[in-house]
Order: C-alpha cells, then structure tokens, then sequence
C-alpha cells in the first residue's frame, strides 16, 4: 500500500509516541516518532506534516517550532507543523505561535486521525 | 416550438373561418360570372329591341319625311315615350343638321345632336343608342332617326339580382360554416380539447382516461391514449412499488443518504435515517450538518474545500477528487459519538456536477469492536511478552508467584469458611494480601489478575470507611476470590503456552550442569539407583531442545517454498544429558531435510490429493532405554531405488545397505541440483557421527508418496 503521507510526530512521552504510531500506521501513513528535540531535522525531510506535543518537559511547543521552522527553511517543500493540545484556550492562539493549524483532543486517538485526514486532504487539494 | 401558454385561436374557428371564406369567394366568384353573361345575354336582347323599334321607327316616319310634316314627326316621336326606357328619340329629314322632331325624356339626353349618316348601334354606359336611316320607296335616303334606351332599369335589376346572390352565398357559407363548426367540435376538436385536458391531467399523474365513440382516426387517437396511460400508470405503479421496496431497502440499510448542491445547501433526504440525522438542526447546509458547532474545525474546513473543489471541478476532476474527500465521520447523536463511513457518489449534468449523494453508513459498533480486538491484542502480547521473559529468566520467580499467591488464596478462604460476612478482623489481612498481589501482578504484567485484586481491594477499602452494620457477604468476597483464581489459572495457561518444556516448568529447578557433572564423578559406580536419579537432574525436557528448531522452521519453509505446520509432542520428555547436547543440532537437520525433501510444493501435494500444507511431526516419548525420538513427515517419501542409482553413479559401494546407511552415505537427494536447504549429501552421516557418540542412532522408514520417518532410539551396545 503507499503512504498517505509522512507524519513526524515529537512528544516526550513514548507511550503516546507508541499508541499514536500503532493508530495511524494501520491507516497508511508513514510515521516517525522522537522524544527528542535535538536532532529532529534529519526526520523532517520528506515529511509532510509534523505534530508537535506543546508541554514538553522544560520545553515549549512555541520555541521548539522556532528551531524547526529554521531547521526546514531550505526545503523545497516544507513539512507542515501542527500542534497538538488539549487545551482549547492554546488551540485559539496556534498562529500567533507560528503553527499552520491545531490539532485538539489530545489523548482521543480516533479524533487525531479524523484531524490529521482532514489536514493531509487540504494539503493535497492545496497543491 | 410554440408557446402553449400563449391562448391559441381555435383549430375548428381556423377551419370554419376558412370554410367560410372559401364559400362565400366561390359564391360571389360564381354570381359574377353568371350575372355577366345574364348582363351580356340582356342588353344584346335589348339591343335588338332598340334596333326593331328605331327600323319600325324609321319605316313608319319615311311618309312624314317626305312630305315634310313637321307635325306628324313632332306627335310620332312622342309616342315613343310609350316604350320604356327610352331616353331620346329624334328624327331628321334630309340632311338638316337639326332634328325635325326630337323626344328628351332624361335630362341628360343629348342636345342637338349631329344627324346620322349610316345605321348605327352603340351601347355606352347603359345606354343603347340605335341609328337607322329613312328611306322613300325608291330606296333613297330622305332622312334619318335615332333612338337612345337606357338600361338603367335593368342595371338596377341586374345588381338587386347581383347583391342577392352575394348575400344567399354569405349567407350559405356561414350556414355552411356553422355546420362545419358543430360538426368539428363535436367528432374533432371536442374530443381532441378532451384528449388535451387528460393528457395534462395524466402529466400532474392523475387517472386519466378519454370517452371513445366510433372507429374512426380520432376515435383511434383516444384509445390509442387510454392504452398509453394505462401502460404508464403500470409503469408508475412498478416504479412505485419499487421506490417504496428501494426506499424499505435503504431504511433497512441503515445508512444517511441525502443529496447536497453546489452551495451545500441538502436538496432532498433519501431513507429515514437521514431525516433522522438531520433531526432538528436548523441549517440545512451539509458542513454544519455533518460538522456542527463543537465538532472538529479543520474537519468541517477541508470539507468545504473539498466541496468547492469537487463542483468546480466537475466530471473530469471528479474521480481525482473523489479521493481527498473524508472517508469518515465522528458525530455526537444520544450524547455518544457515532462514527460513519461516507461514499460520496455524483449527479452530472453533462460536464458540470449537479448533486452529490452522499452515503454515510453507521460503523459505530465495528469500530468499537475493533478497538475492543486491539486492545485485546495488546493486552495479551503484553501478557506473552511478560511470559517470554519470565520463560527467558528459568520462570521459577513466577512460578513462586503463583504458589504463594494461591497459597495466601487459600489461606483467606479458610478463614472466611463458616462465617456468613467478612469478619472485620480479617478485612486488613485481606486487604494487605490483595494490596500485595495487585503489585506483584504489575510486575507480570498480569493486568487481569491485578483488576481483579484492585475490585477486592477498593471493596474493602468501602468497608472500612464505611459506617458500622455494613458487611461483606462471604459469598460475594468467594464469588471475588474465584474469579481472582481463574485469571492466575488462564496467566499460568499463558505462561506454560509460551514455555518450550510445556507443563514441566512449573515443576522444574535450575541446577548448574557442572555441579551435576562434579556429584556424579563423586558417586561411586556401586549406587545405580542415585546415579539414576543424578542423571535426571541432569535430563533436559524435550520442548527447550526443539524449541529454536520449531521457531526457524516457518523461515525454512518459507524459503523452500513449502507449507508444512510443525507438531511437538512429548515437550515434558526427559532426554538424558548425552543426547541433548547434540539433540538441537540432529533436530534442526533432520527437519530441514524433511522440508527440503519431504514435503512437497503445493501444487504438488494438491495434485496428488494431499491437503496443501504438510504436517513434519517431532515426537518425543520415554522408550525402555533412554528415549525414543521420531521425524516424520507426509511427504513424498524416499525413492529408494532412484537414490541408489544416483550413489552407483557417484561411485559409492551402497549394495546391500539399509535405507538408513544409504542415507546417510548418499544424502537424500536424488536431485542433480543442490540447494541450501538440501545439502549436498553430508549431513546425514554427520547426525549418524553425532547420535552415535551419545549411544543413539537413527533408523529411516520411508513409504513412496506417503512419508517419510526417522527415528533415533538408543544404541543396542549403549542399553544398561
């Protein structure tokens, strides 16, 4: 079957990084999980969409995106970087921290692959 | 094409007017016609008249002429006034310019006019003007009269005679018109005006039917249209009965069918469950429908791009389309959320994409199943993989687990037996030795057992803070405890499923084998029995040495292109310290000859009437010396001879061996070809070498197209 997409997804938890892969892979995308920060671009290429964790241990998802979006400027077709939150207040600000588009709920698996549909099928009718 | 709104002038009035035209120009056509020849045939008649009166005229005034009697003309020509329609008359002797006598009854009668010369006839302007010339006996000319006749009179006549027939003939042709008209509207235009008002009546899908009189083509039109609404009526009646089967059908289905427009707006809901998904909600556009307030944005915003791309894009873009748009859909109906899969299916027109149809099947319960079988699935791989690990580790710390668990089990049943509740006394035990057991289980990873602990714990906990003259039936803490026990009893299924020894684990130590080794060389050869006993303790169960061999055979099936299921039995079989060294290696080639020669292809078994995949069995069982191990396979068998013929051809010495040394001379294949499974003829003996050196060897039993078997039983000369 091929991809429907690659997904990057960054969170501190391996447990959430374990049960959102074993969500996802089964619907065709191609996922790659890190709990890292630090050295996340290699990951980045030839990804289509991120999802990053917001509330990283000492870290926030606003700063991480800063490093990321820099780490991605020379692609010729960067990823695109949602966040990934339970907190709908945060949701309500996604642009003013430099997010392309929220993904809510954290933590319900089946409504993170509804979201993550709907974004990957704007991006393809975008292009 | 006419406007039939318009009021269109009458088919019958368009007839009967021209009917009437066309009778009333023949009529006036005809009575000119006719009267002009009347006209002519008068006016020669009154020519001829004027012509004998002006003769008689001049013939009867020549004496008067003659003789120059002014008088006599002057009385003879007013006796010409008798005659009717004379309007001048006038008599002339010799060549007087003027007339002797003149009679001027008109007062547009000539004056004086110039005397005839010759007999003359003139008709002008209805009037007949007739010259005749006097003459004395001898034939010479003394004179001359002239008699002029009007034809007014019967001018008159003849137009009285003239308007009559015009008036007969208009007269005629509106008779004639007026019959027509009665005549069309009653065989024609009536039921034709009929037939117009059942045909718009059968078009708004009324009962329409036409009287039909006589046999003629109207008579043929209306019955023609009666079998016509009648064969659409049967139509509509099937198409009826199977919407309403169609429509049954798709209530029945269960799926939300409705039709959307290019703006989104819903133009028509399809079965009963889309009314009732529609329900109450006051937008009819489908993204609120389908995403509404409180449901995921950027769900409801790609649906609308989506949207607006698909009608865009019309037919050609459609199928490209068709794949960006959601295939599912989370929607909270009774306070839950249901989940759907959608198909959309489109309505061209033309190029341009009219409507939408949109499916949306519930799959609530199949999600939620599915979810339940992951969740099961990964429950339990947690639970193997804590099992392998613990099988991995020896298993006797489970192993303990599990008997001081059913120990302490035990222990609070005895103390609960005889009461009627539990015994406040007791209750802090209990909940120590569940609060204990729920941690241990974690450890295991034994999620089953660990609930069941917390259910007993938290009851407890309830008692205890509860107010007094609240009790625990003993019944129900028993009911607790039992289920507690069957989920200990399925941990340890699990756990003697994944242990290569089976059942023996649980009844199994760890000794180191040097220490074994150490002891044995210290026991004199004078106590058999404890040597006996010594080499049991250093007997390996059967399941651990075939383990591996039973994990890599699928990959060696797999490679050789051969189904084969491999069957343990005798797991929990002891095999003596000697033979277990070298058993792993034996078995792993004994099995792989038995899938590279053995069991045949596929094709092949099932050409031959075999089920498709092969059975190798490993059997191992206690014999009267040590054990006895078998291979077997349902193969094709060993074709003893062709292997025979193959080793000559090597130049091997195989005369008169058994199959056994055959074997393991020449290999068991026959085949020019070598491959890795198969070897090239070397292991066999190699295994020979091996099982020897521990006392064992291996016999080989093989029947063509049945199967075949190799055993490995113990030595004569090694037997006690």
């Amino acid at each position: 079957m091929s991809s429907k997409g690659t997904i990057v997804i960054i969170d501190d938890s391996e447990i959430v990084l374990e049960q959102i892969r074993a969500e996802l892979e089964p619907l065709g995308y191609t996922i790659k999980t890190t709990t890292q920060t630090v050295g996340t671009a290699r990951l980045l290429v030839g990804a289509d969409l991120v999802i990053l964790d917001m509330h990283m241990p000492g870290l926030h998802g606003g700063q991480v995106l800063g490093n990321l979006r820099a780490a991605v400027e020379s692609m010729a077709t960067p990823p695109l970087f949602y966040m990934y939150t339970s907190d709908p207040a945060e949701e309500a600000r996604y642009r003013e921290y430099g997010f392309d588009g929220a993904f809510t709920q954290k933590g319900n698996l089946g409504s993170l692959a509804r979201q993550l549909g709907a974004a990957m099928r704007m991006l393809k009718l975008k292009r | 094409m006419a406007n039939p709104s318009k009021r269109a002038f009458p088919l019958a009035a368009k007839l009967v007017l021209g009917m009437a035209l066309v009778i009333a120009a023949a009529g006036l056509i005809a009575s000119s016609v006719i009267s002009g020849r009347e006209w002519a045939r008068l006016v020669d008649a009154k020519v001829h008249t004027v012509e004998q009166i002006a003769a008689l005229f001049a013939e009867f005034e020549a004496a008067a002429v003659f003789f120059g009697d002014a008088d006599t003309l002057a009385a003879d020509v007013q006796r010409l006034r008798e005659t009717d329609g004379v309007a001048y008359g006038a008599v002339w002797m010799g060549d007087a310019p003027t007339p002797a006598a003149e009679l001027r009854v008109t007062p547009d009668a000539p004056h004086a006019p110039a005397p005839p010369t010759e007999p003359s006839v003139t008709v002008q302007d209805d009037l007949i003007s007739v010259t005749r010339m006097v003459r004395n006996p001898d034939g010479a000319v003394i004179g001359s009269v002239r008699v002029d006749v009007t034809l007014a009179a019967e001018r008159a006549a003849h137009q009285a005679a003239q308007d009559a027939i015009a008036f007969f003939a208009t007269a005629l042709g509106l008779c004639v018109a007026l019959l027509l008209w009665a005549m069309l509207g009653r065989l024609v235009t009536g039921p034709l005006q009929t037939l117009a008002g059942a045909s718009a009546e059968l078009a708004e899908g009324k009962l329409a039917r036409v009287p039909v009189r006589g046999r003629d083509e109207v008579a043929r039109l209306g019955l023609a249209f009666n079998e016509m609404a009648a064969a659409i009526r049967e139509r509509e009646t099937r198409i009826a009965e199977t919407s309403t089967r169609l429509q049954t059908l798709l209530d029945h289905m269960g799926q939300v069918i409705l039709l959307f427009g290019p703006d989104g707006s819903v133009e028509g809901t399809r079965s009963r469950q889309a009314d009732a998904f529609i329900g109450d909600t006051p937008s009819s556009d489908i993204g609120p429908l389908l995403y509404p307030e409180g449901s995921l944005a950027i769900e409801r915003e790609a649906f609308d791009m989506w949207r607006e791309a698909a009608f865009r894009g019309g037919a050609s873009a459609w199928e490209e389309l068709l794949e960006l748009a959601p295939e599912e859909l989370g929607h909270m109906s009774g306070g839950r959320e249901h989940s759907y899969s959608l198909l959309f299916r489109p309505v061209f027109e033309g190029e341009r994409l009219q409507q939408v149809l949109l499916i949306a099947t519930d799959i609530t319960a199949q999600r939620e199943l599915e979810r339940s079988v992951r969740e099961n699935e990964r429950v339990h791989q947690n639970a193997v993989a804590a099992m392998r690990r613990l099988v991995a580790g020896g298993g006797q710390v489970f192993v303990r687990f599990l008997e001081q668990t059913r120990t302490r089990l035990s222990r609070i049943e005895q103390g609960l037996s005889g009461a009627e509740v539990v015994p406040r006394e007791m209750v802090g035990d209990i909940f120590r030795a569940m609060h204990t057991l729920r941690a241990e289980a974690r450890c295991f990873d034994l999620e089953a057992v660990g609930r069941h602990a917390q259910t007993i714990e938290t009851r407890l906990n309830d008692l205890r803070s509860a107010k007094a003259g609240v009790v625990i039936p003993v019944s129900e803490m028993v009911e607790r405890i039992a289920e507690l026990r069957a989920s200990l009893a399925n941990a340890e299924q699990l756990f003697v499923e994944q242990s290569p020894v089976g059942a023996a684990i649980l009844d199994q130590i760890t000794v180191r084998r040097g220490d074994l080794q150490t002891v044995m060389t210290l026991i004199p050869s004078a106590a058999p029995a404890l040597r006996e006993h010594l080499e049991r303790l250093a007997a390996r169960p059967f399941g651990e040495l075939v383990f591996l061999v039973q994990e890599a055979a699928p990959r060696w099936c797999e490679r050789a292109g051969v189904k084969a299921q491999i069957v343990i039995e005798g797991r929990e079989c002891a095999v003596p310290a000697s033979l277990s060294d070298v058993l792993s290696g034996v078995l792993s080639h004994l099995v792989r000859n038995a899938i590279a020669h053995g069991v045949e292809p596929p094709a092949k078994r099932l050409a031959a009437g075999k089920a498709e995949q092969g059975v190798i069995r490993v059997r191992c069982e206690p014999a009267t010396h040590g054990v006895r191990i078998t291979v077997d396979d349902d193969g094709g068998g060993v074709d003893e001879e062709a292997l025979r013929r193959s080793a000559e051809a090597r130049g091997l010495a195989v005369e008169g061996t058994d199959l056994a040394t055959l074997v393991a001379v020449a290999g068991l294949s026959s085949r020019a070809d070598v491959d890795e499974l198969s070897g090239q003829g070397v292991g066999l003996d190699a295994v020979a070498a091996d099982l020897s050196g521990a006392g064992y060897r291996l016999l080989v039993t093989s029947e063509l197209g049945r199967g075949t078997q190799f055993s490995i039983i113990q030595s004569e000369r090694s037997a006690p």
